[in-house]
């Protein structure tokens, strides 16, 4: 028999394969009392379930929230009927008179609307958009203008980068919302878990401040992922607690309701909107709760250059975002005009009121309380409206990170798992001296499937979904849908894949076939567009039109990127390196573990 | 602009101020002393490009400026994580470089 008894082996391994510096900090006697590392051990179980428990879901809130602070860019890009609009200069009175010719042609196509609300062009978005409504409550009807001529772009049915959004926050599934209230649950969940996962995760991984700066690839294994884990995490540590925590404070009345049932009963129950009209610092009056039958007057011809040179003025030539007007609760007509929200951190911006008939000047809406200021600045930050392009990549930057961060997680609690039970299977004698693939617990495959089917599914998805956007009829009936079931369906796809791959019949296909087929869509998705659309790379390059050039750039980056990493976990490479421990430990032989179990013993403590 | 390349110099000295990457980018251990030195000196210029970035130029609010200078102090920590994991030798002269870049880049109003 060559088995070997374990203790003996165990000592060993982990010294041939730690570093002298790592020996001498593990020799120092530990400081800490011991209920403290009582308490540390109860930290890491719970970051270790916290994490997993919806690390799948985190993972896909944190990506699509990521992609969604290109939301404008995406709108655009998606929609390539808008292709040169010339963009309207914010200081100088083109920016009334193009509201105006706006407002002209609603009033032509619709002379009875009610209300609208009208968002001007700015340097992300070139269009005028309109909302309306002919009705006292009913759905509002989307309109994109050209900006110079008053004329409706008609533009293909697509949600755009409103999906990635809307996903984000409410796991949409489909235009129209539904299961929305639902879903938003399930995200503040999600939500709280991360925010349990990231102060555990502080303490848990104790040394990430003094190893703060140090990341060790070609360490491989274990440690590789350990280190690519702590270094995504800590750095950019203010930011995830940031976006968690406001995250979580967006929908504070969603969570807790009570507070407002308590203070805002009105004669017809429970008055939520007298609740949110204080919170911005509006008169509930003003913008008045309607019934689905109500008859509303339709507005009266307005003026919008006087009213938007004068809110200019008040605003010390701060720019204008949108401007809305309405009936208020005694019908009088109003025009509100805000503030335009990259002009500040706080979100929402202020308001002006006017009256719509007179032109006169009525009222200022703004948050003025300090716990309103307060929620107004995480707001603020957690939509980064406020970001120029510069700082607005820095964020995806994290984004993407984040996202990294919660993959290598994901990854490290099968390569940790996997690495103890070989170990097991070892002293077991069971596989000591074959190169047999010794199968995984059902539960240890299960997770293994389900990373695959979402760090890997999930780029693929997205990316189907882009390609749909150029690939879909422009006159099947319910397109944006249509682009919606190609995403669900290119990760149920994955999904699948991954449980035979996983599950059933363990194999090293796994990971490189989805990854490599996204990097393959990716990296398509600037060909696709070339041969569809004439806002390809071959003339917004030479135009200079950065916006469209630099989406079709960074899909191209994106796809390199998967395919290279799918080339990296190809079958057959040998499992050396950070990449191929991924799936590496559970079918590779026993050789490759000392790396592995050396530190298995520091992640858990150190 | 100003902000990051401060906080990259700031990190560059912080890292430089531990074991590890101070071995790894002089090629010998360093005295005890000059290592709190270094990090020290990181603290400090960490401190600097906070207020510089609350005091920003032109119409800019400053909640907007910290904002940003956040924001550069963890795409620096990520760069100077990036430098001292792949070219730790260079990581002295590129922190150097970026000290009196950033100094510049702020009397420029960038």
């Amino acid at each position: 028999m060559t088995r070997i008894t374990a203790p003996s082996c165990q000592p060993v391994d982990r010294a041939s394969a730690s570093t002298a510096s790592e020996q001498t900090r593990k020799a120092k006697p530990p400081k800490a009392p011991s209920d403290r590392e009582g308490f540390r051990q109860a930290m890491s179980w719970l970051h270790t379930w916290a994490g997993l428990i919806l690390g799948w879901l985190l993972f896909a809130i944190f990506l699509t929230g990521t992609l969604s602070f290109f939301k404008n860019e995406f709108n655009l890009w998606m929609r390539p009927e808008m292709h040169g609009l010339q963009p309207v200069e914010a200081a100088a009175p083109q920016v009334a008179q193009t509201a105006q010719r706006a407002l002209d042609a609603l009033v032509r196509k619709v002379p009875n609307v009610t209300q609208w609300i009208m968002h001007l062009p700015d340097d992300r978005d070139p269009a005028v958009n309109i909302l309306w409504r002919d009705t006292g409550n009913g759905r509002f009807e989307t309109l994109r203008m050209h900006p110079q001529t008053g004329e409706a772009i008609d533009t293909r049915q697509t949600m755009g980068g409103d999906f990635f959004y809307r996903f984000h926050f409410e796991l949409r599934t489909a235009q129209k919302g539904r299961w929305t209230l639902q879903g938003r649950w399930v995200v503040g969940v999600a939500t709280m878990l991360m925010f349990v996962a990231l102060i555990s995760g502080v303490i848990t991984h104790r040394r990430i401040f003094k190893d703060f700066f140090t990341f060790r690839p070609t360490k491989g294994g274990q440690r590789a992922w350990l280190d690519a884990h702590n270094v995504t995490g800590v750095l950019v540590l203010p930011f995830y607690l940031m976006i968690t925590f406001s995250g979580l404070m967006i929908f504070h009345t969603l969570y807790m309701p009570a507070g407002i049932a308590t203070a805002y009963q009105g004669e017809k129950g429970v008055d939520s909107n007298a609740y949110f009209a204080d919170l911005q610092g509006e008169k509930a009056e003003s913008r008045p709760r309607r019934g689905l039958g109500d008859k509303v007057e339709p507005l009266p011809a307005i003026a919008l250059p006087p009213i938007l040179a004068e809110a200019r003025t008040r605003w010390d030539g701060g720019r204008i975002g949108s401007v809305q007007a309405r009936r208020d609760a005694k019908g009088r007509a109003v025009v509100e005009v805000t503030r335009h929200e990259g002009d500040r951190l706080q979100y929402r911006p202020p308001r002006l009121l006017f009256d719509a008939t007179t032109g006169q000047w009525l009222d200022q809406a703004d948050a003025t309380g300090p716990a309103v200021k307060t929620y107004g600045v995480l707001y603020g930050l957690h939509m980064a409206r406020f970001a120029d392009v510069g700082l607005r990549w820095a964020l995806f930057g994290f984004g993407v990170l984040g996202s990294l961060m919660i993959a290598t997680g994901m990854v490290l609690w099968s390569v940790k798992r996997s690495a103890t039970s070989q170990t097991q299977a070892s002293r077991k004698g069971a596989a000591a001296n074959t190169d047999a693939v010794t199968k995984a617990p059902f539960g240890e495959r299960l997770v293994a499937a389900i990373n695959i089917a979402t760090l890997a599914g999930l780029p693929l998805a997205c990316g189907v979904y882009i390609a749909s956007n150029r690939l879909v009829p422009l006159n099947v009936e319910g397109r944006a849908d249509v682009e919606l079931a190609w995403f669900f369906s290119a990760w149920g796809l994955a999904l699948l894949w991954a449980l035979a791959c996983a599950v059933v019949r363990p194999s090293r296909m796994g990971w490189s076939v989805p990854l490599g087929a996204a990097g393959l869509v990716w990296a398509l998705l600037p060909v696709i567009n070339a041969l569809t659309t004439h806002t390809h790379l071959g003339t917004t390059l030479p135009a200079g039109e950065w916006v469209w050039a630099s989406m079709d750039l960074a899909f191209l980056a994106t796809g390199l990127l998967l395919g290279g990493l799918s080339w990296r976990l190809r079958p057959g490479r040998a499992p050396r390196g950070k990449a191929a421990a991924t799936k590496a430990q559970r079918t590779t032989p026993v050789a490759a573990l000392p790396a592995a179990s050396d530190v298995s013993a520091s992640t858990s403590g150190a | 602009m100003s902000a990051f390349l401060l906080c990259f110099a700031a990190w560059s000295a912080i890292a430089l101020g531990m074991d590890r990457h101070h071995e790894d980018a002089t090629g010998r251990e360093g005295a005890a002393r000059s290592l709190q030195q270094l990090r020290r000196t990181g603290w400090l210029l960490l401190l600097l490009s906070l207020w510089l970035a609350a005091h920003p130029a032109g119409s800019v609010p400053a909640s907007l400026g910290v904002t940003a200078w956040a924001v550069a102090l963890s795409v620096a920590a990520v760069a100077v994580t990036a430098a001292v994991t792949w070219q730790p030798r260079r990581t002295p002269l590129l922190a150097g470089m970026a000290l009196v870049a950033g100094l510049g880049a702020w009397a420029w109003g960038w």
